[in-house]
């Protein structure tokens, strides 16, 4: 221990010595509160970073007679947040509060009690909650909330009007039922237009995770992804089945990628005018804009259900802001008070308008948006929040609902589309990976 | 004439290709990246059609490039002084005094190699955390001075064993104490090896980003592996300025290599023990 | 009395040049070290991150027994690591040797050729990782389109397969041996030129002189080399981060990335698991170094 106290002093000496310490003065007369997000990119390189920064430093701006909020960006991201927080917390401590994007710091973080419950704060606010729309019931667990976020993942499809006109199928908001899907499908393949690209990941697990809200018995494997047992389920096998017939073998090999962040053939083939679909979330209308396939042409859609006519979407919130609940009251509130600027209508249309994203909200009004905003692509983003919000059914994305049982299920889907596996045995390996952790 | 130096020509064909093919490897997937940089959609065989300089404009005028090459000048020159300076005092111990323990000495150094980053990070934080060295220069050139100990010991503790034992006992026979026979005698000799070893712990810490990452959180202390994450977003990816911000992070590393590598041939062959 | 003071003197130098060394391996590693073994046998994850619970005497090995007998992805991770190890012995270090021995017959543009050998080596390896993933994506890398230009139609994806993956991951670092060779180079230079001229008087041919003087007095930096490259081998980490992910199907896990993911990369944080394959990641390298120093006998060279 007095080897620690030797090397502290002598290190901290140096410090000073050589490098100069900078000492923060706080102003002691008003509570502070550090807030830590992840838009560090500068605006050429993304726009919605430079927005979300403005957006925050009015709020500092606009409160700084109650309170110092100090914004912070991280230039690590909300990764370098989260790897932050885990150390941290293995330290017993935490951020004041922080954006942790799709970073789900949640379970370890109110295991350790190191974060306040937002619901209380939200039951006595009927404004607030309605300002986090989804996040509400999607974030609770155990009878607490403890990350909200002002913007959320929806998810439905994109289609090439086009193609589908010139392989003379019916389009997707005609759709009634999957087997439209597979129709449509089918005819596009007769017409030799590529139906979609996939790889193993993201895009395929969209498709799955949206066929898995055909009906009740499915979304109700579904809905318990988060505690699954076993995946020796029938609804999951019908699942499979349906992504190894109907999906993954009527595409060629030149149209699976290998997944992964890199990879991104799939939308650019679309973007391109070679495939009819794209399953991605509304945030790619800005892909929309000046490319090959026409933004005129490009529609958004959400996807079918079993019940005739009712249309299902995904909407992920993931985690986003965290409080610590070792903050004191005045602290605390401010932090509430944040909460509510970045969930109230104002903000949400902001979001949207400015291509940021979707906003959870039920507050927003997407007719008055739709009207205000100019550029083609800003019209379609509007379009596609508009109809996941107004889906029948809204689920999670599949990452959200089954963890790391995720990244399982998306190394099977090669092996589905080259006929090596059978949903029998896909669902006999997962049930070994779960085992192997139990 | 240095006829006895030259070697037998018939083994000449043998030896370009052997060179040729290593030179591919080397370099081509560099030149495909610093090629790829200047085209409006980077990637394929061939050269640019049309040459695009927006990644470096980016890189040059948005970010602020010249702290972030002073902190990885600072930070890697730093650590690496301190590093070789204590490996390599415990490397001439063992490689040439008798002592007890001189088996776990070794041993220790050895086990270094097999414990991966992730498993060190949580008590290193803590340990930066009580120091108050956290998102500090001083923090991270501490850990770097720690880092990759194995690799610099085995090098330094090789290149002693190649030394020859008279020269020692020969100063010490001069009244040179054991001090003064590791600074006056055997750091001399043993210049080619540290230089080596200090490069690679240079180039290593130049390029460490794990703990880079973890530790400095702010801009103004950012080091250059940091620049590769600026272009890829949540939702979209800049190629373009992703494969300018790999040449922008590597070229300099390898201009300085070069510099360094003519000096170090020259202690190389001055430092070959003769006789 | 002489002989006595004489054995303090050393013994002072021994400590005092030894104690900066041992106190930062104490400061760095010892602790994590300790940590790793002991919280293999705990449970450790998300639930009780702030304090592993020690599993019982009864159930000690449990943590072991799982991840051997249950998990497919960690058998995965052990069969892919030693495979990577293996190779390196087998093309890196054989590889290396040769060009350091070409290089050091001082051909023309040698100096260059080395110094151009360790840019790969010197670069970070996310900036490798990074070029390797562009070189193998299908639609801007060249591998597919070279592929397409002796097998038209063969549209290979590298990273698709898990074969084909494998491999991706392997040649994004197993020729890279150019700070390996830097070393050989070292060593080779400091070889008494005297002992090459007495076997050429004798007739000996540059590769006779190579293989029955140079290479038996390079034994000691073969062994440390080796030593370095197999360790990359089964420390690799960064190049499947950056390329596969692991992927397709968990193909190219490897020990440090099965660790990643099972700890820090889940959400369930099970650090307890991770550490179990630490230790056995651990034990594999000492015997790794036991076997190597053996081989070249680097420890008896003193």
């Amino acid at each position: 221990m007095k080897l620690k106290k030797c090397i502290a002093l002598s290190l901290t000496t140096a410090l000073t010595a050589s490098m100069g310490m900078t000492v923060y003065a706080a102003d002691s007369e008003l509570p502070t509160i550090t807030f830590t997000h992840g838009y560090y990119h500068d605006a050429s390189e993304w726009p919605a970073a430079a927005e979300m920064r403005a957006i925050y430093d009015e709020f500092a701006e606009a409160h700084k007679d109650e309170f110092n909020f100090v914004v912070k960006a991280d230039e690590t991201g909300a990764e370098g947040i989260y790897n932050t927080a885990l150390n941290d917390l293995s330290i017993g401590e935490f951020y004041d509060i922080a954006d942790f994007g799709g970073w789900d710091i949640v379970p370890v973080a109110s295991a350790s009690d190191a974060i306040l419950d937002l619901k209380p704060y939200l039951d006595e606010d009927a404004d607030f909650k309605a300002g986090v729309g989804v996040c509400y019931d999607q974030n609770l667990t155990d009878d607490k909330i403890y990350s909200v976020r002002e913007q959320i993942e929806g998810v439905g499809f994109w289609y090439n009007q086009a193609l589908f006109e010139k392989a003379g199928a019916q389009t997707p908001d005609q759709w009634q039922t999957w087997e439209d899907f597979d129709t449509a499908v089918d005819k596009l393949c007769e017409a030799e237009i590529m139906p979609f690209g996939l790889n193993a990941g993201w895009p395929t697990n969209i498709l799955l995770a949206a066929y898995s809200q055909r009906n009740e018995t499915s979304r109700a494997f579904y809905l318990n992804g988060k505690s699954v047992e076993s995946f020796n389920d029938d609804t999951f096998r019908e699942s499979l089945a349906f992504m190894q017939d109907k999906v993954l073998k009527k595409i060629d090999a030149a149209n699976f990628g290998p997944g992964g962040d890199d990879d991104e053939q799939y939308r650019t083939d679309f973007f391109d005018g070679k495939t009819a679909m794209l399953f991605n979330g509304v945030w790619d209308a800005g892909g929309a804009a000046d490319c090959g396939a026409g933004i005129e042409n490009i529609k958004p859609a959400v996807f079918p259900t079993d019940e005739s006519g009712k249309k299902a979407a995904l909407l992920s919130g993931g985690t986003g802001l965290v409080v610590s609940n070792k903050l004191d009251e005045a602290q605390t509130n401010a932090c509430i008070e944040f909460i509510k600027y970045m969930t109230s209508p104002e903000i949400a249309s902001r979001i949207i308008e400015k291509g940021i994203g979707m906003a959870p909200g039920e507050n927003v009004n997407y007719d008055e948006l739709l009207n205000k905003v100019e550029t083609d692509d800003a019209k379609l983003l509007v379009q596609a929040c508009q109809l996941c919000q107004n889906a029948d059914y809204q689920a999670l994305g599949l990452g959200n609902t089954f963890g790391d049982a995720e990244a399982e299920i998306q190394g099977k889907y090669a092996g589905l589309m080259d006929g090596t596996k059978t949903p029998d045995d896909v669902i006999e390996e997962l049930d070994g990976f779960l085992a192997a952790f139990e | 004439m240095k006829k006895k130096i030259k070697r037998t020509a018939g083994h000449g064909l043998f030896e370009y290709i052997v060179m040729l093919f290593v030179l591919f490897i080397s370099l081509y997937p560099i030149l495909w990246v610093f090629l790829s940089s200047f085209k409006e959609k980077p990637g394929g065989l061939g050269l640019p059609d049309k040459w695009v300089l927006d990644g470096y404009i980016t890189i040059f005028t948005k970010l602020n490039i010249g702290q972030y090459f002073l902190n990885s000048i600072l930070i890697a020159a730093v650590s690496t002084v301190v590093s070789v300076a204590i490996v390599a005092m415990s490397a001439y111990v063992s490689a040439r005094m008798e002592f007890k323990g001189k088996a776990l000495v070794t041993a220790m150094f050895a086990t270094t190699l097999f414990i991966p980053s992730i498993s060190i990070s949580f008590p290193i934080y803590r340990l930066l955390g009580n120091l108050n060295l956290k998102d500090t220069r001083l923090g991270v050139i501490f850990i770097y001075s720690g880092l990759g100990i194995a690799v610099t010991y085995f090098i330094i503790r090789s290149y002693f064993l190649t030394i020859p034992r008279e020269m020692e006992e020969a100063a010490r026979m001069d009244g040179c104490g054991y001090t003064g026979t590791f600074f006056r005698i055997i750091v001399p000799i043993a210049k080619p090896g540290l230089a080596t070893a200090a490069i690679m712990v240079f180039l290593n810490n130049w390029n460490e980003f794990y703990f880079a990452s973890l530790l400095l959180k702010s801009k103004d202390k950012m080091t250059i592996p940091a620049l590769l994450g600026q272009f890829t977003t949540a939702y979209s990816k800049n190629l373009n300025g992703m494969f300018s911000a790999i040449i922008v992070a590597v070229v300099p590393t390898i201009v300085i290599f070069c510099l360094l590598s003519e000096t170090f041939v020259k202690s190389l062959t001055a430092g070959a023990v003769k006789g | 009395m002489q002989k006595k003071k004489f054995f303090t003197k050393k013994s002072g130098f021994i400590c005092a040049f030894l104690a900066p060394g041992i106190l930062l391996f104490l400061i760095i590693y010892a602790y994590p070290l300790i940590n790793i073994f002991a919280t293999s046998f705990s449970r450790w994850n998300y639930k009780n991150f702030q304090s592993p619970e020690f599993l019982g005497w009864d159930n000690l090995f449990d943590n072991y027994i799982k991840m051997f007998t249950l998990d497919v992805n960690f058998k995965m991770a052990l069969i892919n690591t030693i495979k990577w190890v293996v190779l390196t012995m087998v093309i890196q270090i054989p590889f290396t040797l040769l060009v350091a021995l070409v290089l050091a017959r001082k051909p023309r543009g040698w100096k260059f050729t080395r110094n151009m050998f360790i840019i790969p080596n010197i670069i970070s390896t996310a900036a490798i990782g990074l070029i390797f993933l562009n070189l193998y994506n299908p639609s801007r890398g060249i591998v597919t389109e070279i592929f397409n230009k002796l097998m038209p139609g063969s549209n290979i994806s590298v990273l698709a397969n898990g074969n084909y993956a494998f491999w991706g991951v392997t040649f994004s670092f197993i020729l890279f041996g150019g700070s390996s060779c830097l070393l050989l180079l070292t060593q080779i230079f400091s070889i008494d030129t005297g002992i090459y001229e007495a076997a050429r008087v004798d007739g000996a041919s540059p590769w006779q002189i190579d293989r029955k003087i140079v290479l038996p007095l390079m034994r000691p930096m073969i062994g440390t080399v080796s030593v370095m490259a197999a360790n990359y081998g089964l420390l690799l980490y960064n190049e499947i981060a950056l390329i596969t992910g692991g992927g397709p199907d968990n193909a190219t896990f490897s020990l440090s990335y099965y660790i990643y993911r099972t700890a820090l990369g889940s959400t369930k944080l099970n650090f307890a698991r991770g550490n179990t394959a630490g230790v056995i990641q651990f034990i594999l390298g000492i015997l790794l170094v036991g076997f190597i120093n053996k081989a070249f006998r680097t420890n008896q060279a003193d």
